[in-house]
């Protein structure tokens, strides 16, 4: 461009100068970089505005004294474990275009913001936040801010609809103010997709206002998102630097920064959990959060899921990860494991939910479903068969949140040692049944007479009944309990349970008392079929335990090294008790799956004879033993 | 013949960066890389480059070995996230200022060592740009803070000032004293090696002696300036008194586009990196355009957004090349004594 041209220009900007200076031009911005700024432009002596970004042509070429060549490549910037586990894979990302390399060239932190952070008065401290105090970022975690611009928001990525079904479909070129460059299907979204440079109308230089998310959700379409709880939530949010508003309008940018976020990729604010608790005041789910809320102190209860302690295992894959990705060395719990937050909707508590097999709280994650064998009987004795499934079907909307549990706490996965495969214990087709699978056998002393509410007939068991927090204040879910339950026939300590089952004479087993009735079973029998539950001399110091599901006498129930003898979850042992007769041979007998832990013979209700046997031979509670049998 | 210690010790850092230098794929090519090319006079040769720690031989830390167990499997560290400036010392130390990362990478070829530093003396450090020694100790200019931030040899920090300054980014010491640009003022202030500021000079405008955005500087007896947004190169005297102005705005050689960082060589030629140009230029110390090294790319001997320069005594050129995250190495081929 000739100094002539130049002073054309510089004629034409100022002879244009009233309506230049409008509401929207770059001339009141940031981006007028004109060290005269603000008065009126004259040709020849001073630099326009628009040269910063539109270096003009220079026709002087100036000769090198000395000589030189050039070649060139391209590399790949941003990438996750979502796009590259898409099928058909997200077309890899190219170097950032002409225009996003442009921008870099201020922003890089030197001439300005770099690393852009858009919340003023939120310190870089504050937003990468390490769990257990670690300073430095563990390189290859998740979180680890890998290449340079991966905890920015993508450039130089492409927009396919069929590989990634969460964006938006549109057919090119596009209309809006929101383009990708060039405005093709083979476009790439660069800087000036979602930045103005020449206009603040929206700030900070926004191609469209993001009032509700609109910018992100302008690409950004996420399944059942709109009637999720983090959608819909009108309950108060003040980001940082910003006024109030609610986490519904916040939307997408209460877990989300498009620049710098700190947990990379996807933008996360925070590395893996630390998006979810959220350091900011608001709270969200962090220390900082009303009780109701609060998951963060929960998880760090002394038994609890890893999710604070294990970091930069899990992986986001499209449709989850391989049992091999959650079992032995990968075992991790992170909250997107149980939760997903774009599809997560509000839980209706245990009191209001009625038939309900699994909380709307874990809507979005997928879980699995075992499959048994049919149930045979042993050979030696009268009991089933301990058997784990066959098979584990994979299924993407759980009906029943064990089917989430088990993702995990099963053989669908390689089980650390010491860990148990819950899906052998929880097996229906054992003797005794705890509710928590469907088809098991029914029990008819099982009844709102002798169970709280929600719980009775034929009404499922939830993993998260008995695992979940010790604080009736906290939020229900399996994050954490500070109690500790060494009980009759269990050493192991860490079972996160919401009431202890350390029993007492008096107040007998806390744990088994939540869901059926102390009058049932401890102040009275109203309903029970054991009429003498409420006797002092069977309110022992193992509690319940002393009569149900403790296996005194037989073999462990080992899984995988794990040495309990409490059947907790299910018990495949069949004990027998009879109505009626004077002898163990007379009399009808009768299953026992009442979890009942050993031979109960010669049981006449009307009679009240009781004749224990075997029921603890080394322990003095066979009371009523011996060959005559007792009345009472 | 004679060795000196300066030239064996850098044949020694040479041979210990070759051995390790296993991961650059084009390594045996890119040796023979200089420019200009065949039949010129070779001026500037290709040395090597420096992605990540194992490429000094510096071991994994303990931290990312402790890691691996975590996590069972061994991953392949990435070093620098949006690297900018360069300092090299005495001793041979690269340090490397990480606005993006927050930190400050520091390789020690001779004892093959590896540190990423994150905390000043009173928290973690916000966006270190600049890095400039004196007294023996190490001086950072943090952005985001606006202060400075002062290391030890230890690299243990020691203490920090506040700049009083809008964007404090390069930093120069000469003597005792700290030269420091405020890019967001258009000043350059003159601090003690205490952090208490004397004076300073510059207003923003486009005379010689004004700036727009100014950013590195460096010192040859005389003070040399990037004028970014101004598009030159401004000479000073110690007090800011204007010597020589060269350089436009344009996108051909000879022109500045987005001018950064700026060093001298022994014969003081003048090296000014260009971020949008994708290469450094070359002029003599009169201004005049000498060569232009680089170009747009990824393999050796082009950058993509190229930051910070450093030449140290050996006349060995140290160049951030940000966007590919890498500090390339070249060889300044002085005239026969």
């Amino acid at each position: 461009m000739t100094k002539k041209t130049v002073c054309s220009i510089g004629i034409l900007i100022w002879a244009l100068g009233g309506s230049l200076i409008a509401q929207n031009s770059i001339v009141n911005t940031k981006h007028n970089l004109a060290f005269n700024s603000g008065t009126t432009i004259h040709a020849q002596t001073e630099p326009q505005v628009c040269v910063f970004c539109h270096t003009p042509h220079h026709a002087a070429v100036s000769a090198q004294l000395w000589n030189r060549s050039q070649p060139t490549t391209s590399y790949t910037l941003y990438s996750s474990d979502y796009l590259t586990s898409l099928s058909p894979a997200y077309p890899s990302t190219v170097q950032p275009g002409s225009k996003s390399k442009l921008c870099l060239s201020c922003h890089d932190g030197t001439i300005a913001i770099g690393t852009v952070l858009n919340l003023p008065g939120a310190s870089l401290a504050g937003t990468i936040t390490m769990a257990n105090s670690v300073t430095t970022m563990p390189t290859g975690s998740a979180g680890d801010i890998g290449a340079s611009l991966s905890d920015d928001h993508p450039v130089g990525i492409g927009y396919d609809t069929n590989s990634d079904p969460e964006l938006v479909s549109r057919s090119w070129p596009w209309t809006s103010t929101v383009l990708l460059d060039p405005n093709t299907s083979s476009g790439k979204v660069e800087c000036v997709t979602c930045h103005n440079p020449h206009n603040n109308t929206f700030a900070p230089f926004l191609q469209m206002s993001n009032a509700n998310a609109g910018l992100c959700t302008f690409c950004h379409v996420k399944t059942d998102y709109s009637i999720s709880v983090h959608r819909t939530s009108n309950m108060s949010y003040t980001p940082p630097g910003s006024s109030a508003t609610s986490i519904g309008e916040w939307s997408c940018r209460a877990c989300h920064k498009s620049h710098s976020g700190g947990g990379s990729p996807y933008n996360l604010k925070g590395v893996e959990q630390q998006s979810c608790y959220d350091g900011t005041g608001n709270g969200c789910h962090g220390q900082n959060a009303p009780p109701a809320r609060r998951i963060e102190t929960e998880l760090a209860k002394t038994w609890s899921h890893p999710t604070n302690s294990i970091n930069g295992v899990h992986k986001n894959k499209a449709g989850g990860e391989s049992a091999s990705e959650l079992g032995s060395s990968n075992r991790h719990a992170e909250c997107t494991d149980c939760h997903n937050p774009h599809q997560a909707q509000k839980g209706v508590g245990k009191n209001g939910r009625g038939n309900l097999r699994i909380s709307a709280t874990l809507k979005g994650v997928w879980g699995v479903e075992p499959t048994w064998p049919a149930p045979t009987t042993s050979t030696t004795n009268n009991d089933v068969v301990l058997s784990t499934p066959t098979t584990y079907t994979r299924v993407n909307t759980p009906v029943d949140e064990y089917q989430v549990c088990l993702k995990c706490h099963s053989g669908y996965v390689t089980l650390p040692a010491g860990k148990r495969d819950l899906a052998k214990e929880i097996n229906p087709g054992y003797a005794s049944y705890h509710g928590i699978v469907p088809g098991g056998t029914t029990n008819t002393y099982v009844s709102t007479t002798t169970t709280n509410a929600p719980w009775g007939a034929n009404k499922r068991v939830w993993c998260s009944d008995c695992h979940g927090s010790d604080s009736p204040s906290s939020p229900e879910g399996p994050h954490g309990s500070n109690l500790n339950n060494s009980g009759p026939g269990t050493s192991n300590v860490d079972k996160m349970l919401i009431a202890t089952i350390r029993s007492t004479a008096s107040s007998m087993t806390p744990l088994c008392l939540v869901c059926h009735k102390s009058s049932s079973y401890v102040t009275g029998s109203n309903g029970s079929n054991f009429d003498r539950h409420d006797k002092d001399d069977h309110h022992v110091t193992e509690g319940c335990f002393a009569c149900h599901m403790w296996d005194h006498a037989g073999t462990t129930l080992t899984t995988g090294g794990n040495s309990e003898k409490l059947f907790v979850h299910g018990m495949n042992k069949k004990y027998y008790w009879r109505e009626g007769g004077t002898s163990l041979t007379a009399g009808t007998r009768v299953m026992a799956d009442r979890f009942l832990s050993g031979y109960v013979s010669d049981v006449n209700f009307s009679a009240r004879r009781c004749w224990t046997d075997e029921l603890d031979n080394n322990r003095g509670c066979d009371i009523h033993a011996g060959g005559s049998g007792r009345t009472y | 013949m004679f060795h000196s210690s300066s030239t064996s010790r850098r044949l020694c850092l040479w041979a210990i960066l070759l051995l390790f230098g296993a991961a650059q794929s084009h390594a045996q090519d890119a040796e023979s890389r200089v420019w200009p090319a065949a039949p010129d006079t070779a001026r500037i040769r290709y040395l090597g480059a420096i992605a990540r720690g194992q490429d000094i031989g510096a071991d994994r830390s303990f931290l990312e070995k402790l890691w691996d167990a975590i996590i069972g499997s061994e991953t392949e560290s990435d070093f620098f996230i949006q690297p900018v400036g360069i300092a090299v010392d005495d001793g041979g130390r690269i340090f490397v200022s990480d606005p993006g990362g927050s930190c400050i990478h520091m390789f020690d070829r001779e004892e093959q060592e590896y540190m990423r530093i994150t905390e000043g003396p009173d928290g973690l450090l916000g966006t270190p740009v600049g890095i400039a020694f004196a007294d023996g100790r190490i001086y950072v200019t943090d952005a985001l803070r606006k202060e400075v931030v002062v290391f030890d040899e230890d690299l243990d920090p020691e203490f920090s000032f506040p700049t009083g300054m809008s964007r404090p980014t390069g930093i120069a010491s000469r003597e005792s004293r700290i030269y420091i640009t405020d890019t967001g003022e258009h000043v350059i202030g003159i601090f003690d090696l205490a952090g208490v500021r004397m004076s300073g000079f510059g207003q923003r405008g486009g005379e010689p002696g004004q700036f727009n955005y100014p950013l590195f500087l460096t010192f040859k007896r005389n003070l040399y300036v990037v004028d970014v947004l101004n598009h030159r190169i401004q000479v000073l005297d110690t007090a800011g008194a204007s010597i020589r102005t060269f350089g436009t705005l344009g996108n051909v050689q000879g022109t500045f586009a987005a001018p950064k960082g700026i060093a001298l060589d022994s014969d003081t030629n003048i090296y000014v990196v260009d971020a949008l140009f994708d290469a450094f230029q070359i002029f003599d110390s009169g201004g005049r355009l000498l060569l232009v090294v680089g170009g747009s790319g990824s393999d050796p001997g082009s950058f993509q957004s190229p930051g910070g320069i450093w030449i140290d005594a050996d006349n060995v050129i140290y160049v951030v090349d940000t966007l590919n995250k890498r500090v390339q190495m070249f060889q300044y081929l002085a005239k026969a004594q």
